[in-house]
């Protein structure tokens, strides 16, 4: 018994640093994400272009009683056109 | 003794699968490669390469303004239709199967559009190239990718529209 006092000491010792490690966030934020990415890029802060807007807001104009709504439905048209992507074409061409 | 220790080996490793990675750690390691690739390229490439990376998120941006604009009148119009039927103070209930009759299917996949445009202002369209070689292909192929995520974003800005003006022809308002 007295032999094998020391590896099950060591065993249970090893065991909870390693649950205490890997299981738990009290160790520094991000260490685990930076064994897998390149260093340093987990203390970044990600910046979107935009703020994410989850609900229509209105827009300014009033509607009453009077508006046309037929009408101004069918002014509206999305459209990806190719004048949006000219400049970057030509700019793809000059390369 | 030495099987225990043969036992324990495992710990010294932690393991990989447990670490967590982001979009922000795969969108943070495409700019670093941009940035790095950046200095492989030929000065006057090295500009133009800048410029279109800026151009993408430009044309993104102005796009999905565009399509902001439409969404926000399609909603205000929403607004008035529900006024009209007397339904103005009432929530309207967007969650999918819940509303029973055209406006809230119309408000629904109008919210649809609307969270569809502010996920697509998010996306990033870094250029993916290595030298001179490649440079002109990889803005080639984000340009397309860009293009292309911008057509289905039209068709979901359609398809609100289409039920939109159900709820508008239906009450004849």
């Amino acid at each position: 018994m007295k032999k094998l006092l020391i590896p099950i000491s060591l065993t249970i010792i090893a065991t909870i640093v390693y649950l205490f490690v890997t299981k738990t966030e009290l160790t520094t934020p991000g260490w685990k994400a930076k064994l897998v990415s390149p260093a340093g890029l987990a203390d970044k802060q990600f910046e979107p272009s935009a703020t994410p807007t989850f609900t229509p807001t209105p827009t300014p104009v009033v509607y009453n009683n009077s508006t046309d709504l037929k009408k101004e439905m069918n002014s509206i048209d999305p459209q990806v056109s190719n004048n949006d992507f000219k400049q970057l074409k030509d700019l793809i061409n000059s390369f | 003794m030495l099987p225990i220790i043969l036992a324990l080996v495992f710990l010294l490793f932690p393991s990989v699968s447990q670490a967590r990675v982001t979009p922000n750690d795969y969108y943070q390691a495409d700019r670093t490669a941009f940035n790095q690739h950046l200095n492989n390229l030929s000065a006057d490439k090295r500009q133009k390469m800048v410029a279109a990376d800026q151009l993408l998120n430009q044309i993104n941006q102005s796009v999905c303004d565009r399509f902001q604009a439409d969404v926000d009148k399609m909603a205000a119009v929403l607004e008035e239709a529900k006024r009209r039927e007397g339904k103005g103070g009432a929530p309207t209930r967007v969650a999918y199967g819940q509303g029973q009759s055209q406006l809230d299917r119309a408000a629904y996949w109008l919210n649809y559009a609307a969270e569809a445009i502010a996920y697509q202002r998010s996306q990033d369209y870094t250029p993916q190239f290595t030298s001179d070689a490649n440079a002109s292909l990889g803005v080639s192929q984000s340009m397309n990718n860009l293009q292309s995520s911008l057509i289905v974003l039209r068709g979901k800005v359609l398809n609100a529209k289409t039920e939109v003006v159900k709820t508008v022809t239906e009450k004849a308002l």
